[in-house]
């Protein structure tokens, strides 16, 4: 069966583009537009991994997102792929993504970035769900 | 010098410091006598000031001025520290409002606040701007240091924001649990916390004892 991804994205070319190209290579894809949304769809779809972008309605909307996911029984070891152009646009070191108590995600990618590089990451964290 | 020191040792060498800027500076200081204004032992305010060397004679003292010099730069205040305030609301204009802050070295530059009214325009001196503004603005002004001033439902989201400017500590009057990274130091300043402690110990005070300890 087709591991599902859910995309959480305000940026809906970034979730088009992404869905077009994870969906050639046979994932399914679930949409969701703004943090609300992925919430309910991460809760109701149980993906397989999420992939969640920072900046959406606030700033910090991704980290508040993520946060809630890990309360959940359910998406406690759903790997997390964070999607955000903070750290390039603010200088922010690496430490930023070192603390899993304040960033509960698995990874960090930085946008923007082609659309193959999300691909190779979900491949890689799904190879080792395994 | 240890980096390390006991979190309570730098709040009585603060409380030292405090009392040493009211005194003359040529004076000889026992430690007793310090100990005395901060309700410690001589004994524990000289072990806290071991932790960063030998000071003072044997069996004399300190002298005020080389030691009010000492401690400042042991608590890290022969610097100005510069502070974003986020919220300007009553509490964070009672905070602007204080002068104290900038006779210790501390600086509040730049507020934060979502009111129309208030952003763009000087509150004391100070420039708001809206917290979206945060991470360009802390660069711009080389903050050091971040107050939250908001409502609870607000202070996670403010604690993020200061935190991907940069910022590595924080003081929260919001009556909010925050999650920051282990990196960030977060004083928690929560009123209505302090006050619900004092209920619990009068409530659980017989009268009799409250009124024994009362001056007379």
């Amino acid at each position: 069966m087709a591991h599902k991804i859910l995309i959480v994205d305000d940026d809906r070319d970034f979730v088009e583009i992404s869905r077009a190209t994870l969906e050639s290579k046979g994932y399914q894809v679930v949409p969701a537009y703004d943090g609300k949304e992925g919430l309910e769809k991460a809760l109701k779809e149980n993906p397989d991994l999420i992939v969640l972008d920072v900046m959406m309605a606030t700033q910090t909307e991704g980290l508040e997102v993520a946060r809630q996911m890990r309360k959940n029984e359910s998406l406690k070891r759903t790997p997390i792929v964070m999607v955000t152009a903070i750290r390039e646009k603010m200088d922010i070191s690496s430490k930023i993504g070192s603390d899993k108590n304040w960033l509960p995600v698995t990874e960090f990618i930085e946008k923007p970035f082609p659309p193959h590089k999300l691909l190779k990451k979900i491949d890689q964290l799904l190879s080792r769900k395994k | 010098m240890r980096e390390n020191i006991p979190e309570n040792a730098a709040v009585r060498l603060s409380l030292c410091l405090r009392h040493l800027r009211k005194m003359k500076k040529d004076k000889v200081v026992s430690s007793e006598e310090l100990a005395e204004f901060i309700r410690t032992s001589g004994a524990r305010v000289r072990k806290d000031l071991s932790f960063f060397g030998q000071f003072g004679t044997t069996g004399k003292g300190y002298v005020v001025g080389e030691l009010e010099e000492t401690i400042s730069k042991i608590l890290g205040l022969d610097q100005v520290w510069t502070i974003a305030l986020v919220g300007a609301g009553k509490l964070g204009m009672a905070l602007l409002e204080y002068s104290g802050f900038k006779e210790s070295g501390f600086h509040i530059r730049i507020a934060f606040d979502v009111d129309q009214s208030k952003i763009g325009k000087k509150l004391m001196g100070v420039p708001v701007y809206h917290p979206y503004q945060m991470p360009e603005k802390i660069r711009q002004q080389k903050i050091n240091m971040g107050i939250i001033a908001v409502p609870a439902e607000a202070a996670q989201e403010s604690a993020d924001l200061l935190i991907i400017s940069g910022i590595r500590a924080i003081l929260n009057f919001a009556s909010a649990t925050l999650i920051v990274p282990s990196y960030v130091k977060l004083m928690q300043v929560d009123l209505t916390s302090r006050l619900e402690i004092m209920a619990y110990f009068l409530s659980h005070t017989q009268e009799e004892k409250i009124l024994m300890k009362r001056p007379k």
